[in-house]
């Protein structure tokens, strides 16, 4: 039932914070919960606790993105699965759009006179029209 | 693992526990085994997530068990009692201030209506049959009141 319902949502489904930085440690193999959480502090500088972790981690494993394995001595590695690959990178993808959006959006409000009372907010932007 | 941490974990679901316990138990000892160890902040967040997943339990899961039903209902009925009693609080906060003037205290009332004004430290009752309703509707007469001194009634 979870593989079916997993396939279903995986079409559009992405996913942010927490989740995302699970599925980007386990992107180059697979971890246990403390090593998880040592990798996500180490490349996004961000600490989790032991409850957001394994509450996202239940979360991720109910849509079949990531999957546990058979317990190594007393700890049980994760992995990613093939839907979580396709989710993890739609939403890299995403992001990447914000980003560059972001940075597009900050370079011209830089070049915006801020001494100009009143110069048009719609100006700034790609798509702005 | 402590007592300490084990009444933690049992703050999640009973399915979750079997599911997850043991694996969370063992992440702990590996944190306390780090430099950084297992801080208060942690605890919080475990407590924080086991009961955000018992209430996930409670509205969004077994939704037919009588046991989460009425748990539901608890939970709807005590938050209810909350929010009106804090709103009732409230207004009664916001009634109660006194006037920005100590000395001069002007104010609307409907007619025969039982007043209670604070002013600074003065205190002015008059009594009527019924007691204020701030925004009754009927009519409407000026009662002022100068307050000179403290008024034992």
């Amino acid at each position: 039932m979870t593989s079916s319902r997993s396939a279903a949502q995986t079409e559009n489904d992405t996913v942010s914070g927490v989740p995302l930085l699970i599925l980007t440690s386990l992107a180059d193999g697979e971890k246990h919960g403390h090593g998880l959480m040592k990798d996500i502090e180490r490349f996004s500088g961000m600490h989790l606790g032991p409850g957001t972790l394994y509450k996202a981690m239940a979360r991720l494993d109910e849509r079949g993105l990531i999957e546990a394995l058979d317990p190594d001595a007393r700890r049980r590695p994760y992995r990613i699965t093939s839907s979580g690959v396709t989710v993890l990178e739609r939403s890299l993808d995403r992001l990447g759009q914000v980003v560059d959006q972001g940075r597009q959006r900050l370079a011209l409000t830089n070049l915006r006179p801020a001494h100009i009372v009143g110069w048009p907010d719609s100006t700034i932007g790609v798509n702005a029209t | 693992m402590s007592s300490n941490h084990r009444s933690l974990t049992r703050l999640f679901p009973r399915h979750w526990r079997t599911r997850y316990g043991k694996e969370i138990a063992d992440l702990i000892e590996d944190m306390k085994q780090d430099e950084r160890g297992f801080r208060l902040r942690d605890r919080f967040d475990l407590a924080r997530a086991g009961l955000s997943e018992r209430g996930a339990e409670i509205w969004w899961r077994g939704a037919h068990s009588p046991r989460i039903v009425a748990l539901r209902i608890v939970t709807a009925g005590t938050a209810l009692v909350l929010v009106l009693g804090s709103a009732l609080l409230i207004g009664g906060v916001f009634e109660g201030q006194p006037s920005p003037s100590p000395s001069r205290v002007v104010m609307t009332a409907t007619p025969a209506r039982l007043v209670r004004v604070s002013a600074g430290q003065a205190k002015v009752m008059i009594v009527t049959p019924a007691r204020l309703v701030p925004l009754s509707v009927g009519p409407v007469m000026q009662v002022k009141i100068s307050v000179v001194k403290q008024v034992n009634l």
